[in-house]
């Protein structure tokens, strides 16, 4: 079991995490989780729906004091010039779970739940007990570094080209 | 790139993970595994190191009672068993301090013996029979003695034994440690000096019974209302109790109790409360019958003979005997629409020594065997409690009403 959902928990867990070490720690809370509640999974739904959820559950706890009271950077962001979409053909998956990761941890969970997981900003609000206007303005400063770190990236990768 | 292109280009990476299985990771989770609370002893600072502790301290208390009991029984119980020792077939025997009857009663003293004969003599004791006062003292001791004739095997105590403990001046009521009725049972058991000053014989029945004088053991029969809750701000409806508990006195002042009580338990949890459930729940209306196993002390700290304050603390057994939970979701997933749930589970959830109990009482005795308690209480887990892993905390108050054996 364990190994059959490793990938997909991974997917999940990478997300909401710093780095690798911490993705790997929600992960075995998740399953340990799953081991201990085991009978409250209801056999006629989706597992791995009920798996993601836990690992979200999982996820936000462990960051849960820092979420909210973490200092926020990114105040003034530098204006990015305009990013195609071939920009972003050219990113693995590691490349864009980097991106992610590099997000402050306020503005990567609201990215992830509102954008992912499809949650509103009420929603999310009441998950992580902020207010719906911090949701809103911590996803647009989100959305707003990741256009810059792609567009610095293929900046990058363009001059690496040209030489 | 609006943002509409850019979140679809995150979602549409993250349907594709392609993370290699590391087997280094599932080494994490084995270790996590064996070192969760379920697959190890206790360890210092672990509640089970407390529980431990605890029961330590219980058998000590228990054998430090015992061995102040013990030392509280004076040489003068003996005294009672030989001096009752004298046989019914006339013949006397050697006193406690190696005096014999005839000589112990030679030198008698008192209202009793004046007027009695030599006893080795049938005049002796015909002379005796015509006393009036004797046959009134006799006919007393008799009907007294009549109480306890079921329990004994023999036939009553005849003139000579009888007249042989009412003029001994033994110290037949040696110091007695004040167990609860202790001073009915004193006055039952010892022998207690009649109007005239002169002490009775006490039958052997009695005299094996002062071992276990004070009533030491008791039954009570418990009713409780119950109120249980995560928060105090929650408690909705009003669950009960009713049970046994059966007492034993190792101190005077102090009991050790166990029983056993069926509780029905009622409660609701709001969001965040109930972290155990997974997912949680923003909601859950629980309903648990519990079998709860308590083992308290109790220490009578304040009263007189007729009523009593007391405190108890010790611990509880949950036995899960079934579990009713309604829980209600906020699908976060699918549009924020709510969708309920229920779950039921039976025999499942057992909490051994999980639940730190604490009372304080009132007794107060009604007979020499009857006493009414009212005691409130909490109780407190040290663990989650149930198919939800809950703080569930309970409060009420037992009203008892207790006998003593």
């Amino acid at each position: 079991m364990y190994k059959q959902f490793y990938s997909y928990g991974m997917s999940v867990s990478l997300r909401y995490t710093n780095n690798r070490d911490e993705a790997v720690e929600v992960l075995n809370d998740g399953f340990m989780k799953v081991f201990s509640h085991i009978s409250q999974y209801d056999a006629d739904k989706n597992f791995t729906a009920w798996f993601r959820r836990i690992l979200i559950n999982t996820a936000i706890n462990y960051h849960k004091k820092n979420i909210k009271h973490q200092h926020l950077g990114l105040e003034r962001l530098p204006d990015s010039p305009a990013l195609q979409q071939s920009a972003l053909d050219e990113l693995s998956y590691q490349e864009t779970i980097l991106l992610v990761q590099e997000l402050p941890l306020a503005y990567r969970t609201v990215f992830n739940l509102y954008v992912i997981e499809g949650y509103t900003h009420e929603e999310i609000g009441t998950l992580l007990n902020i207010s719906v206007g911090t949701s809103k303005s911590n996803l647009s400063r989100a959305r707003a570094h990741l256009r810059s770190r792609l567009t610095q990236n293929h900046q990058e990768g363009a001059t690496r080209h040209g030489r | 790139m609006d943002d509409k292109e850019l979140d679809d280009f995150f979602r549409k990476q993250s349907e594709h993970p392609d993370i290699p299985y590391r087997e280094e990771d599932w080494e994490k989770l084995r270790k996590k595994l064996d070192a969760s609370p379920k697959n190890n002893g206790a360890k210092p600072g672990d509640k089970g190191w407390y529980i431990g502790l605890l029961i330590l301290a219980m058998i000590s208390g228990i054998g430090w009672g015992w061995k102040y009991w013990e030392e509280k029984q004076p040489d003068a119980v003996a005294n009672i068993q030989s001096i009752v020792a004298s046989s019914g077939d006339g013949k006397l025997t050697e006193g406690p301090l190696g005096i014999t009857d005839k000589e112990d009663l030679k030198s008698m003293n008192g209202p009793v013996r004046h007027g009695l004969g030599p006893l080795d003599s049938p005049q002796g004791i015909a002379q005796t029979e015509s006393t009036q006062s004797l046959k009134e003292e006799t006919a007393m001791m008799q009907h007294e003695v009549s109480a306890f004739s079921k329990s004994m095997s023999g036939p009553l105590p005849d003139q000579r034994s009888v007249i042989r403990a009412v003029g001994s001046r033994q110290p037949v009521e040696p110091p007695l440690p004040d167990f609860p009725n202790a001073g009915y049972e004193k006055a039952q058991l010892a022998g207690l000096p009649d109007k005239n000053g002169s002490i009775r014989q006490v039958p052997e029945s009695a005299v094996k019974e002062r071992k276990n004088i004070g009533r030491r053991f008791h039954t009570t029969l418990t009713l409780a209302p119950d109120v249980s809750a995560l928060k105090i701000k929650d408690i909705q409806g009003l669950g009960n109790s009713i049970g046994l508990n059966l007492e034993y006195f190792f101190h005077p002042k102090i009991s050790i109790n166990a029983g056993a009580l069926y509780s029905f338990k009622t409660y609701q949890a709001g969001e965040g409360y109930s972290t155990g459930y997974v997912p949680s729940p923003s909601h859950v209306n629980g309903n648990c019958w519990v079998l709860d196993l308590p083992v308290n002390l109790r220490y009578y700290a304040v009263g007189q003979q007729l009523s009593k304050w007391y405190l108890t603390a010790g611990l509880s057994s949950y036995l899960m005997l079934k579990e009713k939970y309604d829980l209600e979701y906020k699908s976060y997933n699918y549009g924020g629409n709510a969708y309920g749930n229920s779950l039921e589970v039976q025999n499942k959830n057992k909490h051994y020594l999980n639940i730190i109990n604490l009372g304080i009482g009132y007794e107060r005795v009604l007979t020499d065997r009857l006493s009414l308690q009212v005691e409130p209480y909490l109780k407190l887990p040290l663990q989650g409690i149930g198919e939800g892993d809950i703080s569930l905390k309970s409060a009420g108050a037992f009203v008892g009403l207790k006998y003593g054996w």
